[in-house]
């Protein structure tokens, strides 16, 4: 087992260097350099002064040697400095990140706390009114587009209604921890309703498998009533698709829910990670991007070790894999 | 084989019927019903053998789950030690059901991976609240050891057995509640024919020490012939015919019955019987053929099978049959 993770771990570093390329090349790509934006808030800023400036940035370069500077800096911890925050990058990204895991881990907790149960209960009365109805209701939040669902919410709950704030993170007099409770109730909301049909559709599908079982029968024949059957028997094998899916949405997680925290005026990681996008915040956007690349492996690692830990059957040691007969 | 006690029988079973709806929709409804069980009778004393037998689709695995209440029956009465089964619900019926247990065919699907042996052995007691912690973990242990399992593997997983040692799991789990009867559905036909006749010594011994009952579903007469003390054949969800099974082997009464008894192949060159099997498939049970399911096949046709099913009747003494025109009876005195 340990040598599977060491291994895994292994394999992450190599995929994380490779995205570090990647990433700097698509930024390398994008239009415009920061020296642009400098020669159009200074008219001032003759052509000559724009070269000597890129030739201090190490503009001039081509881009395989400019990634070379940054991964030699990037190794010895400097990240560089934020164009846009003007302070280096590690400093400003904990806030930011600190913001996401709120909001992020909130509705992640409450869309599997509703969606277990739902998906749970809608396979056990599979193609009664009330799986239809939870059906749909998943269906609705698959579909419904989540900028549409934030201004709904932000119309009904702050405008029509005003009894929430629609957007930041607190009140200008700072709040308390009930202020900053009541600024996340509209965005945890939109990404609650967003998540929530996907992770119920799972736990539905993974369940009717489960149930379809001869040891769910054989677990029946033994006496064992419905609630035994469904919540021993049945919800701990029906886990492991489930398990794939969270693990896959955790990336997200980290990196944050950019369309949300945008419409919310959100200060989280993908707000962070958009802002710099358009501002070409080159040393922001690419170390948020890579944080975001780590977190989603080191998720599917994590999924990968839950798999062995519910399913005897999953062994990585080398030499006792399962299955003889 | 024992002798059977004139006490009143373990199991009766009385006009049992099960039927599934066919053809569902996106809508749902719409379709027929499978007449999965039909009126189905029959009896058995404790410590014996009944065979059920019959084609695949016939409703021999209905019955075994309907009578274990897997499934709540349409009509009829199961009594289980003078208890009706299909009148009961939750925990009423979990006690009474508590020494009725089954072996399925299938030992690969039929244990949850997630559980350790132990664990799938110990929970029938714990389902039924039966000793405290030590108490049960002396009863797995000896179920194991009845069984032929090493008490040592408990810990592991049911991934790790071979189909016969998983079958020997699932018969250690039926009995860890001291059960009187065991309905076995098929429980050898997953496994390599070496294997087999392991099982079936293992349950043919097991009803010699512990006297316990078999409902004992197959398709394969040679295992009957060796195991059962009673035949019960079915066809299209009706018994057609209930014997011992010395007298139904030398002499089957129902048409249907020969056709399966004809259907055994019989070793050694040249001995290889003129072919009788019935013209045609087994009859849709969505929409049965009028009259005796099995008429359309029958070579022993009459009109009056097109009209009216004939009831199990008695015939030639204890033998029942359901039939307008059985096969002639033997000669009186001793068949040889």
């Amino acid at each position: 087992m340990i040598r599977y993770i060491v291994q895994r771990l292994g394999e992450s570093a190599v995929v994380i260097a490779l995205m570090s390329f990647v990433i700097y090349g698509l930024i390398g790509l994008m239009p415009g350099d920061p020296i642009d934006l400098m020669i159009n808030s200074n008219p001032r800023l003759t052509p000559a002064d724009a070269a000597r400036l890129r030739a201090i940035y190490g503009l001039d370069q081509p881009l395989t040697e400019r990634y070379l500077n940054w991964l030699a800096a990037a190794l010895t911890g400097d990240f560089g400095n934020s164009r846009l925050h003007v302070r280096p990058v590690l400093d400003v990204m904990p806030t930011f990140l600190v913001n996401t895991v709120y909001l992020m881990g909130l509705s992640f907790v409450l869309s599997i706390a509703i969606a277990v149960p739902a998906g749970v209960y809608a396979a056990i009365n599979q193609n009664t009114r009330t799986d239809h109805a939870i059906n749909l209701f998943c269906f609705a939040g698959i579909s419904i587009p989540i900028f549409w669902l934030a201004l709904m919410l932000i119309i009904i709950f702050s405008v029509l209604v005003p009894i929430l704030p629609a957007s930041g993170i607190s009140s200008i007099d700072g709040g308390g921890f009930v202020d900053r409770l009541r600024h996340m109730i509209l965005p945890v909301t939109a990404l609650t309703i967003f998540s929530i049909g996907t992770y119920t559709r799972f736990v539905r599908a993974a369940m009717i498998e489960v149930l379809r079982q001869d040891y769910i029968r054989t677990a029946y024949a033994k006496g064992a009533g419905p609630t035994r059957v469904v919540w021993r028997h049945a919800l701990r094998n029906a886990m492991i698709p489930v398990i794939t899916v969270v693990a896959l949405s955790f990336g997200t997680l980290f990196s944050g829910a950019l369309i949300t925290e945008t419409m919310f005026a959100y200060p989280g990681m993908g707000k962070l990670i958009f802002d710099s996008i358009m501002g070409n915040d080159y040393n922001m956007a690419l170390v948020t991007l890579l944080f975001a690349t780590i977190v989603t492996l080191a998720a599917n690692l994590a999924a990968d070790i839950a798999y062995a830990w519910l399913d005897p059957r999953i062994s990585y040691s080398s030499g006792s894999g399962g299955g003889r007969s | 084989m024992n002798a059977p006690p004139l006490l009143a029988p373990l199991l009766v079973v009385d006009g049992l019927s099960k039927h599934f709806p066919a053809g569902q929709g996106l809508f749902g409804g719409g379709g027929g019903k499978v007449h999965a069980l039909n009126a189905m009778s029959i009896t058995l004393e404790a410590g014996r053998t009944l065979a059920l037998v019959g084609e695949s689709g016939c409703g021999k695995t209905t019955a075994a789950r309907t009578i274990a209440r897997l499934y709540t029956p349409d009509a009829g009465r199961v009594l289980f030690k003078g208890t009706d089964l299909a009148a009961l619900k939750g925990k009423p019926l979990k006690s009474a059901r508590r020494t009725m247990q089954m072996v399925f065919q299938d030992p690969f699907g039929s244990l949850n991976p997630r559980l350790t042996v132990a664990t799938i052995i110990r929970e029938p007691l714990v389902i039924h609240n039966l000793g405290d912690k030590a108490e049960r973990r002396a009863r797995v242990t000896e179920a194991m050891v009845q069984v032929g399992l090493d008490p040592r593997d408990g810990d592991r997983y049911p991934h790790e057995f071979s189909g016969g040692q998983r079958q020997r799991i699932a018969i250690a789990r039926a009995l860890v509640v001291e059960p009187e009867l065991i309905i076995a559905d098929e429980p050898l036909s997953a496994l390599d024919v070496s294997i087999q006749s392991q099982i079936l010594n293992l349950m043919k011994d097991l009803q010699e020490t512990r006297g316990l009952a078999f409902l004992f579903i197959t398709h394969d007469l040679a295992v009957v012939d060796y195991f059962a003390d009673d035949v019960a054949v079915m066809y299209l969800g009706h018994v057609v015919e209930i014997a011992p099974r010395e007298d139904f082997f030398t002499h089957p009464f129902h048409p249907y019955s020969r056709t399966l008894m004809d259907a055994v192949p019989v070793p050694g060159a040249g001995k290889r019987k003129p072919s009788t099997s019935p013209p045609g498939d087994v009859p849709s049970p969505i929409n049965p053929p009028t009259g005796c399911p099995f008429h359309p096949r029958c070579v022993r046709a009459l009109d009056q099978c097109r009209e009216s099913m004939p009831p199990l009747a008695n015939y030639d003494g204890n033998r029942r049959v359901a039939c307008h025109n059985p096969e002639p009876k033997p000669p009186s005195g001793p068949v040889s």
